[in-house]
């Protein structure tokens, strides 16, 4: 590439000089401008070194803390699917009343703590028999007085 | 300009009390080149001043770490060399550009840059350079215009000789093609 008149004649004639110019003074002024930019210390931000120290601990903690909501949301949105209304359970009941027997509803009756059914005639029964012993009263007396 | 051998400026720059003096040296010594080298890669003044200011911030955080396995000299200019081709990638990616856009944008910068002055024949052959291809154009700014040596420019780039003398060769023979328009 020694001659390039040979391989780029009209390259070759053309003057070779730069035709870039900068501000007056550039040169002048630029080691200055490096000298204030190097003797900038930054500045010191303690939130920022605090961070720095702790960066591990607070991804593990906001990890572990959007881990909990995930879980939460997943499982509350679980429970709310198997949470049936009094009417969603007559209608599947009305919809699939050849699947139950009454017998199968008296056993739930029967052994549901939450439902009373001792029979308060048996109660009423006995305070009338007692009246009518203590009152000496008998069933003809009764049929009498009918 | 400073009469301080490289060694001697790295000597007193390992030494805590001149190491500010020694760097300003530094900067006085080698501004210059490093400006026009970078220049000719960004084209625009404004876009040169940013790259080189944040060249020689480097150079300054990276010279306590310089081994002297290079010149000192193609250490800096590798460094102004990538600073200036990262600027060159970051402008390309802020504003979405293929490489060709980004040539012509540069072509744009020179017609409109006030501090470019120069006549018909002298923008023809700038528009011819900065039709190239981004090594291509490397080269032959640094072969051309710099004047530097095959093994120089190696150094710089990482690249063989062989390989920049094809890539020059390519250059000058598209420029030549340009010119000839």
């Amino acid at each position: 590439m020694e001659d390039l008149s040979k391989i780029a004649p009209n390259l070759s004639k053309i003057k070779k000089e730069n035709s870039f110019k900068v501000p007056d003074n550039y040169f002048d002024d630029f080691p200055t401008i490096i000298q204030e930019k190097i003797s900038t210390k930054p500045t010191f931000s303690f939130s920022k070194y605090l961070f720095f120290i702790f960066r591990p601990q607070f991804i593990a903690v906001f990890s572990l803390i959007v881990i909990f909501f995930v879980s939460y949301s997943i499982f509350n949105s679980h429970l709310k699917t198997n949470t049936l209304s009094s009417n969603d359970i007559a209608e599947y009941i009305e919809q699939n009343q050849y699947d139950y027997d009454e017998d199968l509803f008296v056993d739930v009756i029967v052994n549901d703590p939450n439902i009373d059914i001792t029979d308060d005639s048996d109660k009423n029964n006995k305070e009338i028999t007692d009246y009518l012993i203590n009152n000496d009263i008998d069933y003809s007396t009764l049929v009498n007085g009918l | 300009m400073s009469d301080y051998s490289d060694k001697e400026l790295l000597s007193f720059f390992r030494n805590n009390e001149k190491r500010n003096y020694a760097f300003n040296l530094l900067v006085r010594k080698y501004q210059e080149k490093l400006y026009w080298h970078v220049r000719r890669i960004v084209i625009n003044h404004e876009d040169a001043n940013d790259v080189l200011q944040n060249t020689f911030i480097k150079i300054f955080k990276g010279l306590d770490n310089f081994r002297e396995d290079s010149k000192l000299y193609t250490w800096l200019y590798r460094i102004a060399t990538n600073e200036a081709i990262t600027f060159l990638n970051k402008k390309r990616k802020k504003y979405l550009l293929p490489i060709v856009d980004v040539e012509n944008k540069l072509v744009n910068s020179l017609q409109s840059d006030v501090y470019f002055d120069s006549d018909e024949i002298q923008l023809k052959l700038q528009k011819a350079v900065l039709s190239l291809p981004e090594k291509q154009r490397l080269v032959f700014n640094m072969k051309y215009y710099e004047e530097m040596k095959y093994v120089e420019i190696s150094d710089i780039l990482n690249t063989s000789v062989g390989s920049l003398k094809a890539s020059y060769f390519h250059a000058v023979k598209k420029i030549e093609n340009f010119i000839k328009k």
